[in-house]
């Protein structure tokens, strides 16, 4: 071969390799963003996608979620076979959604707001979710609430002598019920509360018999059944009604007596939940791209004119379509309650007989036991820089280990619990006390994402999430990032899905 | 009105919607046979179908769907003592004892017939009553449907068996059982121990599975034998049901005007209208020693009503537009798509009207094409009472675990399924009366919400209403009768038996 040709076959093999690793690099590259490329599009391709519904079957919650489940499927990429399940309470439902839904775009909650914000707002103890943590798609909003009443009872609305208008209702978590609570309070209106009803057709019956005089509805169709077919008067509304511009709103009736400060901030508060009508969430860490398509399906699908044509006839005119970003705008601000506020709204709930706020939820501090006495009955620690003595219930208090229940004897010094308490008589018990593990990481893999150790002489992969985690370093909240190999840290988990996911991370 | 029922008759038995009907009413007999599978559940899987189609089609399909399914659920009732729906528990009391004697042709066939008499009757209360119903229906309010859910209490009495005693703490168990959950009126949760599973309380389908199903096959799996203890089932026992249908026929009529009435009272709740007409043929009937037994009155009372109870449903949803259960809530949604306004509108536009029309007169055929698909089902369904334990016994319990995860869809349905099983089975072992758990944890909810209105109403002044005072006094006369029978029986004197 000559010198030439050698080198002339040097460059040509350098050359190929060349483009073959370019072409490689370029295949691979291909083969790894190619499925993100097309994923988003063809993930719901052959898949249910569940529409869970807050409610039992039949009711408002129930109604606006199968009108617009039946179009929906149309407008998804993919066209998925859509399902629509029942799951009978609010709050369940959201426990469900935040707690144990996997987070793959599969399944949507659709929830009223007074009955899921209510609770969050006021912290009952039921209540295991943040809904400011979910992926939005949309919501509904029909018209605002009007208050109508029997025409005949009006002599009776202003005469604290004559017997009381009877205002029905199925909770008190309406914007129905405070207009009537505050009417009561600075109108002077003679009211008694009449609740319990299972659901808005019940009281609907309940007016038709008789039974009631005065409820409250934001859909046009009853709104407008009612004043024609039963002489029912709007006395007020809860924000201006282009279909109802007479009615006076709530606060023009009020005119001068319309409370300030705390008090019309408790009327705010107590109507807040409710701004929120009917939205569609979707569990903490759904991929976002999944969720923008879902997003996009919902308003398609919701000016689909078939959809458009049905939900005027069965909502009635007027309803409106809210986008992701309105909708969390509006849950964030719904889900705010100031402990003045509170406050009054309790007296108020008081005053009229109406159930206690529920109790609001005693948050578990973590502490280290200083001392476990008599076998776990008596714990002491430092809370706060004050020494305190807990008593440990064989029955009412709840104790786990590392996730798993545990008896009184388990408790010991040294341990690092997450504990809360209240009163008992003149002793201070514990309610629940979820002592995390010791361990010592192995290995911290993907920036804190995945921890690797052994507890109980068994290896153990636990995920930590970016929002369902909680993670402090040193007393202060930190990203996953922080965690590292060879940190000894007490932590709890618990099962979502068919993952361990970590809920407390606490290291020193 | 004649030309609109006339038109509404002619459209739905057009080809089309009549393919549709057939097609729903194979499909609500299905789901009915299989426990767990139809109801509200199978009804909510096949509405975004039905709400794609041409109103009348759809309406057919609907109809046929949702009002058939009582008849299905008699063969799991009868058959394998498995309460196939809500409306069907009644049914086994005396169905399955039937079987067991080898007389199950009889007692499904007598089943189907009175549930066709009774739903036609359902239908026809419907044609007939909808202009006048709806001041009847407005003049009973809450005290007047405690009253209602006490004189079904009062029934307990005569579904205890002998045992009295045992029975009121039966159905005073059923009605703590009907505790658990939230209160909704309060907020408050009540014996939920803190776990987020009994928030919803317990379901009525794992009450009368655990009750009746779970209990039923550890005693045949004990026995090691099957569900008939005779050797063959005899021919005729199709031809004697029917029979039995037309020798009982007031209590068929009494029974369905039982079933309509609970159907029309929204708030009632549907799955009463069952046990409502087997306590009133238990008190009304002579020689009801034989009740719970295997007489085939016991299956031909709650049968009847249990299709008749259809019609009275739908005659609140379509003249009030208030449905009183959620099939009728589900119905209400469908309707609203195809353009129709349940409520007065409906009743006085012409151009609604012969939907409604057209909505009976699909209620009539279905109990009609219900019933004759189940007779010819009659034969083949009967030969499971030869089937070997070892065979039926698992099949049934992998039925009812199915069933009972249907509640909430969770694991812990079987965990609580398997935990009232052995309450049921001690129930049945110690020989105290069943039913009246079931029946107290159906009507404790409805006890204790329509009481808390009527005071929260009223005060005290609603036990001085017209209709409370009345309800009243029929209350008392289902109490003392029984015993006023049996204090004359005991007056007479017994004549001697002749001497040898």
């Amino acid at each position: 071969m000559s010198y030439h040709h050698h080198h002339e076959s040097v460059a040509i093999a350098k050359a190929v390799t060349r483009i073959a690793a370019a072409a490689a690099i370029l295949g691979g590259t291909s083969l790894v963003f190619a499925p993100q490329v097309f994923a988003a599009g063809d993930f719901y391709e052959g898949k249910t996608f569940t529409v869970m519904v807050a409610s039992r079957a039949g009711g408002g919650t129930d109604t606006t979620a199968r009108l617009v489940a039946r179009f929906w499927g149309d407008h998804i990429p993919g066209k998925p076979k859509i399902l629509v399940r029942n799951k009978g309470l609010q709050v369940i439902a959201a426990n469900e959604l935040h707690n144990k839904i996997r987070p793959n775009g599969l399944i949507v909650g659709v929830f009223a707001g007074g009955g899921s914000l209510g609770p969050v707002a006021r912290k009952s103890s039921s209540v295991r979710y943040d809904p400011t943590k979910w992926g939005y798609v949309g919501s509904i909003e029909r018209r605002p609430s009007v208050q109508l009443f029997r025409k005949s009872a009006l002599k009776r609305l202003m005469d604290p002598k004559a017997e009381p208008i009877a205002m029905g209702s199925v909770s008190t978590d309406r914007p129905q019920d405070a207009i009537a609570v505050f009417g009561a309070e600075y109108l002077g209106w003679n009211l008694k509360f009449v609740l319990g009803y299972p659901n808005s057709n019940a009281i609907y019956l309940a007016y038709g018999r008789g039974e009631i005089d005065m409820f409250g509805s934001g859909t046009a169709k009853i709104i407008n059944r009612f004043i024609k077919d039963e002489g029912a008067i709007p006395l007020s509304t809860e924000t201006p009604r282009r279909d109802l511009p007479k009615v006076p709103t709530f606060e023009r009736l009020l005119g001068d007596k319309k409370p300030t400060g705390v008090k019309w901030a408790a009327y705010a508060a107590w109507t807040g939940p409710s701004a929120v009508d009917k939205y569609f969430a979707l569990t903490p860490g759904t991929p976002k791209d999944r969720i923008a398509i879902l997003q996009k399906s919902f308003k398609a699908a919701t000016d689909d004119p078939r959809f458009v044509k049905q939900a005027t006839n069965i909502l009635g005119g007027g309803y409106s379509v809210l986008s992701a970003e309105e909708t969390l705008r509006l849950v964030k601000g719904a889900v705010v309650l100031s402990p003045d506020a509170l406050k009054e709204i309790s007296r108020l709930r008081k005053k009229y007989g109406l159930p206690k706020v529920s109790r609001k939820a005693v948050p578990q501090v973590a502490v280290t036991f200083d001392k476990v006495q008599r076998g776990g009955r008596i714990l002491r620690f430092t809370h706060k820089g004050k020494k305190m003595k807990l008593r440990v219930s064989g029955g009412r208090s709840e104790i786990t280990v590392a996730g798993k229940m545990a008896p009184r004897s388990a408790l010991k010094a040294g341990m690092t619990c997450l504990i809360n308490w209240a009163k008992r008589g003149d002793r201070v018990e514990a309610r629940k006390v979820d002592c995390l593990a010791k361990v010592t990481f192995d290995k911290v893999q993907r920036g804190g994402r995945i921890l690797r150790f052994s507890h109980d002489g068994k290896k153990m992969k636990l995920r930590v999430s970016g929002s369902r985690s909680e993670i402090t370093v040193g007393g202060k909240l930190a990203p996953r990032s922080a965690l590292k190999a060879g940190m000894t840290c007490s932590l709890n988990w618990a099962k979502r899905g068919d993952r361990v996911e970590a809920r407390k991370v606490i290291c020193p | 009105m004649f030309e609109a029922a006339l038109q509404g008759f002619v459209a739905i038995t057009a080809p089309v919607p009549l393919g549709f009907l057939v097609l729903g009413v194979c499909l609500g007999v299905w789901g009915g046979a299989l426990p767990g599978v139809g109801g509200p559940a199978q009804l909510a899987v096949l509405l975004p179908f039905a709400m794609l189609m041409e109103p009348i089609n759809g309406i057919a399909f609907l109809i046929g769907v949702t009002t058939v399914g009582n008849t299905g659920n008699t063969f799991t009732s009868v058959l394998m003592a498995v309460p196939g729906g809500s409306g069907s528990q009644a049914t086994v009391l005396d169905g399955y004892p039937m079987a067991q004697k080898g007389e199950a042709r009889r007692a499904l066939s007598a089943a189907f017939m009175v549930s066709m008499i009774g739903g036609i009757i359902g239908a026809l209360m419907l044609f007939g009553s909808l202009p006048i119903m709806r001041p009847l229906v407005r003049s009973f309010g809450s005290p007047e449907l405690f009253m209602f859910t006490i004189w079904g209490l009062s029934m307990i009495g005569t579904m205890s068996s002998g045992a009295p005693l045992k029975g009121l703490s039966a159905a005073i168990l059923g009605v703590i059982l009907s505790t658990v959950g939230q209160d909704v009126k309060s907020g408050v949760m009540r014996f939920d121990f803190d776990e987020p599973y009994l928030w919803e309380g317990v379901s009525i389908v794992l009450i009368s599975l655990s009750i009746f199903a779970i209990p039923e096959m550890i005693a045949l799996a004990a026995r090691k034998g099957r569900v008939a203890e005779v050797s063959d089932l005899g021919e005729g026992g199709i031809l004697e049901g029917i029979k039995d249908a037309f020798r009982h026929k007031w209590l068929v009529l009494r029974s369905a005007a039982v079933g309509t009435w609970v159907g029309v009272l929204p708030g009632l709740g549907s799955d009463v209208a069952d046990w409502f007409a087997y306590a009133s043929a238990k008190q009304t009937e002579k020689n009801t020693e034989n009740f719970g037994k295997g007489d085939v009155r016991g299956v031909i009372a709650p049968e009847s009503s249990n299709n008749a109870k259809e019609g009275g449903a739908l005659i609140t949803t379509l003249a009030f537009g208030i449905p009183g259960s959620t099939s009728m809530a589900l119905l209400l949604i469908a309707f609203m798509s195809f353009g129709l306004n349940p409520g007065p509108d409906m009743i006085s536009d012409p151009a609604q009207l012969y939907f409604v029309y057209a909505i009976i007169a699909a209620l009539a055929l279905s109990q009609i094409l219900a019933s004759g698909i189940c007779w010819a089902m009659i034969k083949p369904a009967a030969r499971i009472c030869f089937f070997p334990f070892y065979v039926l016994v698992p099949v049934i319990v992998a039925l009812t675990f199915l069933s009972a995860f249907s509640a909430h869809f969770s694991i812990l349905d079987i965990v609580a399924l398997l935990g009232l099983s052995l309450f049921g089975y001690f129930l049945k072992v110690a020989r105290w009366p069943r039913a009246p758990v079931v029946l107290g944890f159906v009507l404790g909810p409805k006890v204790e919400l329509y009481l808390w209105l009527s005071v929260a109403r009223y005060d005290m002044g609603w036990i001085w209403r017209p209709g409370v005072l009345a309800l009243g006094a029929l209350i008392a006369f289902t109490l003392l009768w029984p015993m006023w029978k049996a204090y004359r029986a005991a007056q007479v004197p017994k004549v001697p038996e002749a001497a040898e």
